[in-house]
């Protein structure tokens, strides 16, 4: 009798943690479908021990350093805990693994206070060697965060509950970094001791304990985590499936075999609306949609006036109407919705504007319209075609290039890319686009290369007065908006589909999706 | 019979190597590697040159092909996936079992469906029954098997609640998937069964049997299948052989984890270790049960059985 009125205080706890809609959290602007708690008494309700969640992509590590998606984040979140948290709702660093936090003046020595009541999942206790072991690991053989460990100069414990970490450039977005859950403290011991599956133990509050790449990961609840101290709920295991059919992977919502599904179909809303079993939501996410154009492109190269060309010439609405039932929202410069330092106050806002595209291709290199190349994933392959459709009215001729993630790679590569149709997830501090801005990285396809974009970001990232930073990304904006390495299009939205009943999802504007604290009630 | 058997075990290994070179260069043409997939976005270039050194992805082509070949010949070892880290033969091993089901599933509903229906129509050869059979075969053929199996999970699953619309558990779940392959088949499998009939129907020997008063059922079933049965087994054999071989797309509505999709996953990512190992597995495999297939022809055709007792007898005679 104990346990059972645990349990239902537990949910009801749960309950009283979700937020909006159907009764899971979500951030920022929602369309969401769901009905309020029912008249139901908490004793009355039954709850599942197991949930099951459906995901598009493939699963297919659990080294959080090795890869980074948004299945991948969702999985690493369960098991695996950061030393700060980001509150998608206050915009606020939390403490997580990490109790306080505080850096010297220029920002270059960064000191976090760890909790000391914090266990793995093998009973190991977690100190502050893990975090110097985590950072090592990262910089000797990680990737997704190996950015961030190339500018770590050293780490150092200082006791066991706290680490200092000294870097070579000065980083006012560290915290925001190590929230990111690729930044999930990993056990020195474990990993020493078996370095093929040690970093599957965590801190969080589940383990995995089935994995089968591609197919699915099973989770049980690690009682005697930390996560479990204040909050306890009913769920006694987590299964993530890989389900790449959309349609099938909505109906097994719908029939109870799964209880959540990562994104779906905007055409089948009305389904949704009809079935009284599924909640869904649909949130601005933080995603931006983008056509590139390279410097490497002969026909473009730094044509200022082509650029804009192209830019005045595009409307992003329809791009949206056709890639996604227009659901999204046009942007009106090239920064994350969410991002610090999001700068919108033009004097040319950008949007289709015919007579002013057709003005700067006169003045371009090519006043007489050329034949470009567009390169894209097959996903947005209809949204190319809108592209191609907009531009010839002002006599750009587009050959279409859809190939996969490898091959636009090897596109850039060959440098034989002239546009580039892609989106770019942006997060929420000011130095998100310097993969993309800075000459030399990876995410910078279209080799973009102004070194006063670079020495803006570089002072921005150091600067610990406010007004300074954000004037900083301001002209760092301005500039891009002058000259248009990328066409910002629009910001895309993160969905998903809930069995009704299922609640404690913390459905976020990134593709960081918490089920942590996940119930769902049993269908009646 | 043992010597043709060695030699047909012996041709796999020109095969695995053929094989193994043609995946490897196919993947090598196809552009990027995986690098691209694995979240490298914000590496600068002197790290992207390092993760791809340690993968092993710098090297050439050849020296990479070459490396791989001596680490299956002499430790049996078929990589290791580049993301998963995952030995490429146990990933294969996790997926096969269900891909094996799946094919025995499908390849059941097929004969089931296909033997009686081609000889329902060579019985009755030319009536509108055996154009509406023949229609009918050729409509398995004809619906995309994604949209059959999403008619199938709205029915069986959403409407009536009879089966699951996913997963590889129990033997419930096996039945949608299996039928949308298997009708698939249907039309080719119908279509031998029929005209492999139709040559033996008119035979001597059934208007014999016929004329001694046998009853027509057991002239058809004993005297005429049993006679046409060589073509059968091979489009059965046939059949598994390309249902082993992959039915992506089903795998894929039914989120069913087989080989198939492991393959189309890891060509989506270039993670090139797991596509060359788990096609040279299903090579394997599927040498095997063409082998299978042609040794159990010895046991439904007396004249090959009799063929290599004949050759045995004359080998002792010298």
């Amino acid at each position: 009798m104990k346990k059972l009125l645990a349990i239902l205080l537990a949910g009801a706890m749960v309950l009283s943690l979700a937020a909006c809609g159907n009764q899971n959290g979500t951030t920022g602007e929602a369309e969401t479908k769901g009905e309020a708690e029912s008249n139901t008494s908490a004793a009355e309700k039954t709850y599942k021990e197991v949930i099951t969640l459906g995901y598009d992509q493939p699963a297919t590590t659990l080294d959080c350093q090795v890869l980074v998606n948004s299945i991948q984040d969702t999985l690493y979140m369960l098991y695996l805990n950061t030393l700060v948290n980001f509150n998608f709702e206050t915009k606020q660093i939390e403490p997580c693994l990490a109790t306080e936090w505080s850096h010297n003046d220029d920002s270059t020595v960064w000191t976090f206070k760890l909790r000391n009541d914090v266990t793995f999942s093998n009973g190991e206790p977690f100190t502050a060697d893990d975090v110097v072991f985590t950072v090592e690991r990262m910089a000797a053989t990680g990737v997704s965060g190996a950015a961030d460990a190339k500018n770590v100069e050293k780490v150092v414990a200082n006791g066991d509950y706290e680490v200092a970490i000294t870097l070579i450039q000065a980083n006012m977005d560290l915290p925001y970094r190590l929230a990111m859950p690729f930044w999930g403290m990993l056990n020195r011991e474990a990993l020493e001791k078996d370095p093929d599956n040690g970093y599957k133990v965590g801190t969080g509050g589940w383990t995995p304990v089935k994995f089968e790449p591609g197919t699915m990961v099973e989770f049980d609840k690690v009682e005697s985590s930390w996560v479990w101290k204040d909050v306890q709920t009913p769920t006694k295991k987590i299964i993530e499936k890989t389900m790449t059919e959309e349609s099938a992977r909505s109906i097994a919502v719908q029939t109870d075999e799964i209880q959540f599904s990562y994104s779906f179909n905007f055409g089948d809303i009305n389904i949704y609306d009809a079935d009284p079993n599924v909640d869904y939501s649909i949130i601005s996410a933080d995603l931006i949609y983008y056509l590139g154009m390279s410097y490497e492109s002969e026909a473009i190269g730094d044509d200022v006036n082509l650029r804009n060309a192209i830019a005045y010439a595009i409307d992003p609405t329809e791009l949206m109407d056709v890639g996604f039932s227009g659901k999204g929202e046009p942007c009106k410069t090239f920064w994350g919705p969410n991002q610090y330092g999001i700068y919108t106050d033009y004097e040319q806002q950008l949007g289709k504007n015919l007579d002013l595209a057709k003005e700067y291709l006169a003045k371009s290199n090519h006043p007489d319209g050329l034949t470009l190349s567009l390169t894209t994933v097959s996903a947005f392959e209809q949204m190319a075609e809108v592209v191609q459709a907009q531009l010839a009215e002002i006599g750009i001729e587009i050959k279409l290039n859809i190939t996969d993630a490898p091959g636009l790679a090897q596109t850039v590569a060959d440098k034989k890319l002239d546009l580039l149709l892609y989106s770019k997830t942006c997060g929420v501090y000011g130095d998100q686009f310097r993969d993309i801005l800075v000459y030399g990285n990876t995410a910078n396809r279209m080799k973009y290369n102004n070194e006063k974009v670079a020495e803006l970001l570089d002072k921005a990232l150091g600067e610990t007065d406010d007004a300074t930073r954000l004037a900083l990304y301001k002209e760092v904006q301005e500039i891009t908006h002058e000259e248009m390495p990328c066409v910002p299009l629009f910001y895309g939205t993160a969905s998903g589909l809930f069995r009704k009943g299922l609640s404690g999802v913390i459905f976020q504007s990134n593709t960081r999706h918490n089920f942590t604290y996940a119930v769902c009630e049993e269908s009646k | 019979m043992h010597k043709y058997i060695l030699k047909r075990i012996l041709m796999l290994i020109p095969v695995i190597f053929g094989v193994s070179l043609l995946v490897f260069c196919i993947m090598n043409v196809a552009s990027g590697d995986v690098t691209a997939v694995m979240g490298a976005e914000e590496l600068d270039a002197q790290q992207l040159y390092e993760l791809k050194e340690s993968l092993g992805l710098n090297d050439p082509l050849l020296v990479r092909y070459v490396k791989y070949m001596w680490n299956l010949i002499t430790k049996g070892d078929l990589g290791t996936g580049y993301i998963s880290k995952e030995p490429v033969m146990s990933l294969f091993l996790n997926r096969f079992p269900n891909t094996l089901k799946l094919a025995l599933g499908s390849t059941l509903v097929c004969v089931i469906l296909s033997i009686p229906l081609g000889i329902y129509s060579a019985v009755h050869h030319g009536s509108i029954a055996d154009n509406v059979a023949m229609v009918g075969a050729l409509l398995g053929l004809s619906i995309p098997n994604f949209w059959l199996g999403l008619v199938l999970i709205v029915i069986f699953a959403l409407r009536l609640g009879w089966l699951p619309s996913e997963g590889a558990v129990g033997f419930k779940s096996i039945i949608l998937p299996a039928i949308t392959i298997g009708t698939g088949f249907m039309a080719s499998m119908t279509r031998v069964t029929r005209s492999s009939m139709l040559d033996v129907i008119r035979s001597d020997y059934l208007r014999t049997a016929r004329a001694k008063g046998a009853p027509e059922r057991q002239v058809i079933y004993k005297h005429a299948l049993k006679n046409a049965l060589i073509p059968i087994i091979t489009s059965i054999g046939e059949t598994f052989a390309t249902a082993l071989g992959g039915a992506v797309v089903t795998e894929a509505v039914f989120s069913w984890p087989g080989v198939g999709r492991l393959i189309i996953d890891s060509i989506r990512s270039r993670d090139t270790m797991v596509v060359v190992g788990c096609i040279i597995m299903k090579t394997i495999v599927i040498s095997v049960i063409l082998l299978i297939v042609d040794i159990l022809y010895a046991f439904v055709d007396p004249r090959i059985k009799s063929h290599y007792a004949r050759a045995r007898k004359a080998k002792i005679d010298e």
